[in-house]
């Protein structure tokens, strides 16, 4: 347990590192990819806000914080109800089989914690290798931390039955700082989908800073569904990498509803033709919340697919932003790309920021991008109470189903009710 | 390779060959930029008291920026060598010595390009520097123009002029839409600037004329550090024409102009330009680094700032022509053709700053990338708490006409209330197979093919464009386009 309580906002986090080290030892596989991410972290510090992929997100009241590092506890968890899934409980960032459901895993399919498979050449090979901590200052800080987190692995030509459910339970009862890591690789042919959600046992301010890496083998197919319900005085930055081989399909699905702070950094490389990338998101966030999204797809080969599409609903003060970014590498041909970003405003209060941005350097693509925001169709409105429904219902019924357009998108179909539920707690 | 590259290079060898820069360099002052050089510029413009002060305002705080590196705009998606403000001189005076007797003298490819574009014999003397005969001169066409203006009550004139004429105008209007703190170029240029432009036109006149006409043949050798302020009262309007299809080479290689514009009460202001300035060989080297910052404001209701713009010339172009929506009902528009090619850079864009009620705003921005050039959108709308009903569309398309080269957008936009309706879209692609595979079937070769579409995907915006510019815009788009497909 070390205290984090020195002047400069980066120091603290240098000198927590050292007591850390020194109080829970060093296991030897990670700790040179933990100081090398020190090292960087200590070069770059945090991101200002003239960092331009920062510039509509200041993170310095949450990080100003005194936070504790998360300790061991105990906890259970129900998961979801009415979902078959295999369930993978980590308590503040350690896996904890005992919480766990993971008997009836399919053959091939493993779900491991990482102290236990550090050196393993598997975790040696991936780890920390799509992550990028040489530019991203939370993901340099995840790394440097890094004791423990979830190892994933579907082998070659192996199909998940059901999905895996990564639930990361958090239970605090002072300020802290979790920093939960996962690596996920589906050899070629494999398929998976993975959902992720957190639930808070704590009541007060939290960060959680979490990274995931996926790697997608060649005709390999992943589905990552984040699911985010956040209360006021929950933070997350989250930081997803994913690295799609040849004929790969990766789809992501993020669902923020609410929190204080919340970053969700997506980035997908797709190193080898025909790869299909899939990005849906809806972000819905009312009180003093704050929502970015801030996504990247790097088409470094040719003849591939990408497809984005975000929405978000902002009430009360809350903001939005949108941070999307296409770069499509010279010879990359024949790439079709879109971005599409629509947000509702609901107050006179609410901001949208919003930055798809698209850079090409291939002649033969076709990509574009489109970004709307404003507020609801007076026209639909109107049409609705003409047909005798109340203005609030009806208010309600086209937000629900401008959300629904990205529920409906969620593959695991069983998870839409519980998704519906959540928006409509928002809209409430 | 490129012919039209080529020749560009040419004539800019040949102007050393005339040994002109050695006649510009006696009326050089020395390289470097401290308060000695501001105050020997203001004293060779004769400048009044208070515009020394605003130069020496401005060179402090330019100063500061320039300790300071991290101070240095470096966002654009540009690549270029550190400048070396100290390898620059801030001020020559405008050569007034012919460089050619007649134009027989002329490189015969200018020669060419000057008719392909359709510039009239007298017009091409002046730019390509022949001396013109006095009786036929532009500056008694101008002098019959300036009467019909002044009858008006419509001021035209450079810079200097204004100063001297009308300073408590000047003095009221300057720096108020870009003041010198506004960013690095803009101070260096409240600095360092030699001359430029002043247009006045008072409440409810319409200027009867493109205030381009003769503005064109005048503008030559201006300097390097333009400044063009234009007023518009209310109920007026007018429409203004800077720059010229025609190629220039210039012995300056950096360009820090401002642009600003004031339009009150029901005002509308066209401003368009054709930027043709020397975009270097095709290895980038010597071309132009086009520095710009324009900006108008929609100061009363109902007023109107149109920006048009066609840009196919310098190494380096760096230009957001913005808009602040102040006033209620006020409208702001940017259309925008930006062409690319050889290892030419652009990061071009606008800003819609949406302040007062019912505003709006479109932008319409075509890029075209050929060679190895990279070519950006960067663009920015923003609405302000208070501007309820705002209304903004964007279209950027991108056109890529080569393998190695880049198209980028990137676009902010910035809703903060939500009454606004903000829609944008943007797409990237090559000229259609299928459009190509049609004219060329109908016997039309490849390169006419290629112009055929990329005046039409252009279309739209040169239509903007005041008629003989429209033209004659076309047409060096097609110029440019020669060498740079296939």
């Amino acid at each position: 347990m070390a205290e984090l309580i020195d002047h400069r906002v980066e120091d603290r986090f240098l000198a927590a590192y050292e007591r850390y080290q020194s109080l829970n030892g060093t296991s030897e596989p990670l700790s040179d990819l933990s100081k090398k991410a020190i090292e960087r972290f200590a070069e770059i510090g945090f991101p200002a806000r003239k960092n331009e992929s920062w510039k509509y997100t200041n993170i310095t009241p949450i990080i100003g914080r005194t936070y504790q590092m998360a300790s061991t506890a105990r906890a259970a968890t129900k998961g979801i109800a009415g979902l078959t899934t295999h369930v993978a409980v980590f308590i503040n960032g350690r896996f904890t089989p005992e919480a766990s459901q993971l008997d009836q895993l399919p053959p091939g399919v493993s779900v491991k914690s990482l102290s236990a498979t550090a050196e393993h050449e598997l975790v040696q090979t991936h780890l920390g290798n799509y992550a990028d901590y040489t530019d991203e200052s939370f993901t340099a800080l995840n790394t440097a931390f890094l004791k423990d987190g979830a190892v994933i692995s579907i082998e070659s030509g192996c199909k998940l039955d059901h999905p895996v459910h990564i639930i990361h339970i958090v239970a605090n009862d002072e300020a802290t700082i979790v920093q939960p890591r996962t690596l996920i690789h589906a050899a070629d042919h494999a398929s998976a989908q993975i959902i992720q959600s957190t639930e808070f046992r704590g009541s007060t301010s939290l960060l959680m800073n979490a990274v995931t890496e996926i790697y997608v083998g060649n005709e390999a197919h992943v589905d990552f569904l984040d699911l985010q319900v956040g209360t006021p005085h929950v933070s997350r930055i989250t930081n997803l990498s994913v690295y799609q081989k040849s004929q790969s399909k990766f789809e992501s699905d993020v669902f923020t509803f609410g929190g204080e702070l919340t970053r969700n950094n997506l980035s997908i490389l797709a190193d080898g033709e025909n790869c299909e990338s899939l990005l849906h998101g809806l972000f819905m966030a009312r009180g003093n919340s704050h929502i970015d999204n801030n996504t990247f797809v790097d088409h470094a080969k040719p003849n591939c697919y990408s497809s984005e599409y975000y929405k978000g609903i902002l009430d009360h003060q809350s903001v939005g932003v949108f941070n999307g970014k296409v770069l499509v590498r010279e010879d990359a041909q024949l790439i079709n790309a879109y971005q599409t970003n629509r947000s509702i405003l609901l107050s006179d209060t609410a901001r949208m920021y919003s930055k798809p941005a698209l850079e090409i350097y291939a002649d033969d693509v076709k990509c574009s991008h489109g970004a709307t925001t404003g507020q609801l169709d007076k026209d639909g409105l109107f049409y609705l109470r003409s047909r005798g429904i109340p203005e609030e219902e009806a208010r309600r019924l086209m937000l629900t189903s401008f959300a629904g357009d990205i529920i409906e998108k969620a593959p695991v179909a069983s998870l839409h009710e519980l998704l519906y539920d959540h928006v409509e707690c928002m809209l409430r | 390779m490129n012919t039209d590259t080529q020749y560009l290079h040419e004539v800019a060898e040949s102007d050393y060959e005339h040994g002109w820069s050695t006649d510009i360099v006696s009326d050089t002052i020395p390289k470097g930029l401290n308060e000695d050089v501001i105050r020997l510029i203001s004293s060779k413009k004769n400048d009044p008291d208070w515009m020394l002060e605003n130069r020496l305002r401005a060179f402090r705080h330019w100063e500061k920026l320039a300790a300071d590196t991290d101070k240095y705009p470096r966002w654009a998606h540009l690549q270029y060598p550190e400048i070396n403000f100290d390898e620059i001189s801030y001020y020559s005076a405008p050569g007034s010595k012919p460089r050619y007797e007649s134009l027989d003298e002329v490189d015969p490819e200018l020669i060419k390009t000057f008719e392909a574009l359709g510039i009239p014999l007298e017009e091409q003397k002046v730019l390509a520097g022949v001396a013109v005969d006095a009786v036929i001169d532009s500056v008694s066409v101008a002098t019959t123009f300036k009467e019909e203006l002044a009858k008006l009550g419509i001021i035209f004139c450079s810079f200097t002029e204004a100063i001297e004429n009308h300073g408590d105008l000047v003095r009221k209007h300057m720096g108020s839409v870009v003041p010198h703190t506004d960013n690095f170029y803009a101070a260096l240029n409240a600095a360092v600037f030699s001359d430029g432009s002043f247009c006045y036109i008072p409440p409810g006149v319409r200027c009867p004329m493109e205030l381009s006409t003769y503005f064109r043949i005048n503008q030559a050798g201006t300097g390097q550090f333009e400044r063009t302020l234009i007023v518009a009262e209310e109920g007026s309007y007018v429409s203004y024409l800077e720059g010229c299809t025609a190629p220039r080479r210039d012995e300056h290689q950096l360009h820090a102009a401002v642009v600003e514009i004031i339009a009150h009460k029901d005002a509308e202001v066209k401003y368009s330009t054709i930027q043709n300035w020397y975009p270097g060989d095709n290895e980038g080297k010597g071309g132009v680094f086009n520095f710009v910052t324009k900006r108008g404001i929609c100061e009363g209701t109902g007023s109107k700032i149109s920006w048009t713009q066609l840009e196919t010339g310098s190494a380096i172009t760096w230009k957001y022509p913005s808009v602040i929506l102040k006033g209620d009902h006020s409208i702001g528009e940017f259309y925008s053709v930006a062409f690319t090619k050889g290892r030419q850079q652009a990061d071009t864009g606008t800003k819609m700053l949406h302040i007062g009620r019912n505003t709006s705003s479109s932008i319409i921005s075509k890029g075209i990338s050929a060679g190895r050039s990279n070519n950006s959108y960067r663009g920015l709308v923003r609405i302000n708490k208070g501007a309820e009903n705002a209304r903004n569309f964007t279209q950027c398309d991108s056109m890529l006409l080569g393998d190695r080269c880049g198209a980028h957008t990137f676009p902010y936009l910035e809703i903060q209330n939500p009454t606004a309706q903000v829609e944008h879209e943007a797409t990237t692609s090559k000229v259609g197979e299928d459009q190509m595979f049609y004219c060329q079937q109908r016997g039309i070769s490849e390169q006419d093919a290629i112009k055929l579409l990329v005046s039409g995907f252009c279309q739209e915006i040169l239509a903007k464009l005041p008629m003989e510019f429209a033209v004659e815009a076309r047409k060096l788009l097609a110029i440019e386009l020669e060498g740079s497909v296939g």
